[in-house]
């Protein structure tokens, strides 16, 4: 299997965990929303020791972006499992739509869900899904913004590729992991979560406190 | 090369012509093998200056043939050489009287000879730089002379840790810039030279201190100058500032190798990690792309239809070829509509990776945190040592410059030495700082070369393990140990087999030594070959000499892998039986024989015992000449 098109499959895994995971707010996600909602499962990941794939985001235009994730929706669409909505051809040429799961793909992504091999990274989505819920689907792309591996790799310009596990080179692991070590270790603290949610509101805070993002950041 | 004028070593002109493959000079004791292929070294180089040995015995110019020609004839005496360089066609010739270049001409940029010395010298160094990439002629030289040309002297380089350094540098012009690291050396070595000079000078003032203390019945620790004013009080507090910063400098340095060497953990650790992910991405991939089949079939989708309607998914028609393809694909284990492989590779056991995945992060995440760590504690360590510097560079700029001579220490006062030692160990504390911050400079840019012609070594490995192993009989690789100096550890490339690394010349026998050195040039000039695109020249004095009958055919071997590269390779050999020359040379049709063997027995000068022996010697000639 050549590295394309295991970056591509890794991905519709990914693709369908997210739109999935968005399905129970009755959302459908835009080109961008999905590579943010995609970036910030990789930021998390390693919360549940899981790591991003070898090959993921690098900086560009519009924040993160991975095109193997642009390809897995395609492939999905094209096979059906994803629906594209609101399709928009704008007059700068640029084209605006909509992604979410068809009533196959929800079916598919339900057996992706259950898959012992994968199970585990739908908790990331799903724990994606529930923050980005809670804060404001209209704020996740600031979210991604305000993301420390990003925020330090932008000033170097596109095409640097974003590695967010690694705890020296910026970055959300360290973030993660600062907030691990405050947390007081008891059984009825679900740890993970409750690492999630500071996380969460940290990105919330920080993107809100007047930090610059980026000019002209906006959600599609 | 044509020699000319060299009686009575020769008869009359000899000329040699080497190409691709093995050339052979064939002679006895004293016939002029030596002077021979000497001469074609002095046409190319000059001869040996200081700037290429080290070592005064060594080297030799154009009055080392002086003495040996006829003194009538010296004025015609003149060697001329044509070679290759790159693409260019270079013609050199030298006389005698300088070591300077007589007369030059190149194929494309100076066509015509150029015979004034000057010029002809420059023209050389141009075409060396804009043909060879040679920064000069010193740096060709140093090539020729420690790389291409093994004398009968056995200068080695397998053991030369300087040599090979300069040679690697100068070959990875891209990665490195050896002039000026050379040339940092040569500051870094004289810097420590003054310290050690400024330390015996201070040993020297401070027992001179301890004898007036004697005299005077005084205890040296109650020493105080007067303090006339604020500037004395300053000068006063320079000493122990210098070694505050002394200190400080060293926890910089220590700080920073420290953080390198986690850094190179991390490197490693990183790669290991992402070759794991691969894995884990591939045995996901391979998950997903199962869960996807299943939902075409169980679903009737699109690509479903095709395989088995044979509905174009596109444009909704019937296609039998598009079906007939796609069935095919699907077969082979395919995309079914474009083809590509989807399962080249067996997926390795994911829970396997996971687990070594798991554990690496671990250990990567842990190291990157000692680096953070390590990072904070070097700018602290590093803001301590600016502001020490500060300090001192406050005091010096309100002080008056001090000489103080290096004589009359008996004659001095007790004030007068007190300052004398106060300057010696402030001016000893400063070169130590220096010395140490050029060492880590040094050390660093060093090892940075070192990561970046990892892979180009790793092509120089692989030729030096099929020479060494020709002519040993038995695997030897190379494998690099650290040099320790006392001002700079380098990366030597030295010799393993039979289980043990040969870290010195002395731990191989003569004749391992020998041709262990030279399987180690051979693939070095093979690397070179490689970058340039051209082949190149080894040229080897008398090598049987130092090699019993039983591995003449290891020799040969290795010497005809070599050749078979496209390589020329030059040998001298006596004539004797079983030798080999005779044995390089059979394989040599006999037409072709006379072209590549001098024969010195028909152009040199026979002694009486050797024109005695005329006859059994041109019978043992005709095995090589054909």
């Amino acid at each position: 299997m050549s590295s394309e098109t295991t970056a591509v499959l890794v991905r519709m895994r990914d693709v369908g965990l997210a739109l999935g995971a968005a399905v129970p707010y009755e959302r459908s996600l835009s080109r961008i929303q999905l590579q943010k909602f995609i970036y910030l499962m990789d930021s998390l990941a390693i919360i549940y020791n899981l790591l991003p794939p070898s090959v993921g985001h690098y900086t560009f235009l519009h924040g993160p972006y991975d095109p193997s994730i642009q390809s897995a929706v395609d492939s999905l669409a094209f096979r059906g499992l994803a629906r594209i909505t609101s399709l928009v051809r704008r007059a700068n040429g640029n084209i605006a739509s909509g992604y979410s799961l068809s009533i196959s793909g929800e079916r598919w992504a339900l057996v992706v869900r259950s898959h012992p091999v994968l199970s585990e990274r739908s908790f990331v989505a799903e724990t994606v899904a529930l923050h980005v819920n809670r804060i404001g689907w209209d704020r996740l792309v600031p979210l991604v913004y305000a993301e420390p591996t990003f925020l330090n790799s932008r000033p170097e310009g596109y095409g640097k590729r974003l590695k967010p596990q690694r705890v020296s080179l910026s970055s959300s692991a360290y973030l993660l992991k600062l907030i691990r070590q405050a947390l007081p270790t008891s059984p009825e603290l679900s740890t993970r979560s409750v690492v999630a949610e500071y996380y969460f509101d940290y990105l919330d805070r920080y993107s809100r406190a007047g930090h610059p993002t980026a000019p002209g950041v906006a959600n599609e | 090369m044509t020699v000319a004028g060299f009686q009575p070593i020769f008869r009359g002109d000899v000329e040699l012509t080497a190409r691709s493959g093995v050339s052979v000079i064939l002679g006895g004791n004293g016939l002029g093998k030596t002077t021979l292929m000497q001469a074609l070294i002095y046409a190319l180089t000059g001869g040996v200056s200081e700037e290429i040995e080290e070592d005064k015995r060594l080297r030799w110019g154009h009055a080392y043939f002086r003495s040996r020609l006829n003194a009538k004839q010296l004025r015609a005496a003149r060697v001329t050489v044509s070679f290759s360089l790159g693409k260019e066609r270079v013609h050199v010739r030298r006389d005698l009287t300088s070591s300077q270049v007589e007369a030059f001409r190149s194929s494309t940029a100076f066509p015509t000879w150029i015979d004034n010395r000057e010029a002809a010298e420059r023209a050389l160094n141009s075409v060396l730089r804009d043909f060879g990439g040679y920064a000069n002629q010193e740096d060709f030289a140093f090539m020729v002379h420690r790389l291409m040309y093994l004398p009968e002297s056995r200068r080695l380089l397998a053991w030369d840790t300087n040599a090979q350094t300069r040679i690697l540098m100068l070959l990875n012009r891209d990665l490195a810039e050896e002039q000026h690291f050379r040339s940092r050396r040569d500051q870094l070595k004289k810097l420590d030279s003054r310290k050690r000079h400024y330390h015996v000078q201070l040993e020297h003032a401070k027992q001179a201190l301890i004898n007036i203390l004697d005299e005077e019945d005084e205890d040296f620790d109650e020493i105080e100058l007067p303090e006339k004013d604020s500037q004395n009080a300053d000068a006063l507090r320079l000493p122990e500032l210098l070694k505050e910063l002394a200190v400080a400098s060293k926890r910089r340095v220590d700080a920073a190798e420290q953080m390198q060497s986690v850094a190179r953990i991390i490197s490693q650790l990183a790669n290991e990690v992402d070759e794991l992910q691969r894995a884990a991405d591939q045995a996901e991939a391979d998950v997903v792309a199962s869960l996807l089949d299943t939902e075409e079939r169980e679903s009737n989708l699109a690509v479903y239809k095709l395989l088995e309607n044979g509905i174009c998914p596109c444009c909704g028609t019937r296609q039998k070829e598009l079906q007939a393809a796609a069935r095919h694909y699907q077969r082979a284990q395919q995309c079914v509509l474009c083809g590509s492989d989807r399962s080249e590779t067996e997926s390795p056991e994911l829970s396997s990776v996971r687990s070594q995945l798991s554990e690496k992060t671990n250990a990567l995440q842990a190291n990157e945190e000692a680096h953070r760590i390590l990072q904070q504690n070097f700018l602290q360590v590093r803001d301590a040592e600016d502001a020490l510097q500060a300090q001192v560079n406050a005091i010096r700029f309100t002080q008056p410059i001090m000489m103080i001579p290096d004589t009359a220490l008996a004659t001095t006062t007790r004030e007068d030495l007190q300052r004398r030692k106060d300057a010696l160990e402030h001016d000893e504390a400063e070169l130590a700082i220096q010395v140490k911050n050029l060492q880590a400079e040094l050390e660093s840019e060093y090892n940075s070369f070192l990561r970046a012609v990892a892979q180009r070594m790793t092509t120089l490995k692989g030729s030096y393990e099929r020479y060494a192993s020709a002519f040993l009989g038995i695997p030897c690789q190379l494998v690099p140990e650290k040099d320790p100096d006392r001002l700079l550890d380098l990366t030597a490339f030295i010799p393993e087999f039979n289980g043990a690394a040969r870290p010195t010349a002395d731990s191989c026998s003569e004749a391992q030594r020998f041709f262990l050195d030279i399987a180690f040039r051979m693939a070095i000039l093979d690397l070179a070959s490689e970058m340039s695109g051209f082949p190149s020249s080894f040229i080897c004095e008398t090598p049987e000499n130092a090699l019993d009958v039983s591995y003449v055919d290891n020799v040969a071997k290795m010497f005809q892998a070599f050749a078979d590269r496209r390589h020329s390779v030059i040998l001298s050999a006596n004539v004797q039986e079983a030798g080999l020359a005779s044995r390089m040379m059979a394989s040599v049709p006999n037409s072709e024989r006379k072209s590549r063997v001098v024969n010195l027995l028909e152009i040199g000068q026979l002694t009486s015992v050797q024109q005695g022996a005329l006859p059994r010697l041109r019978q043992l000639a005709r095995k090589v000449t054909g």
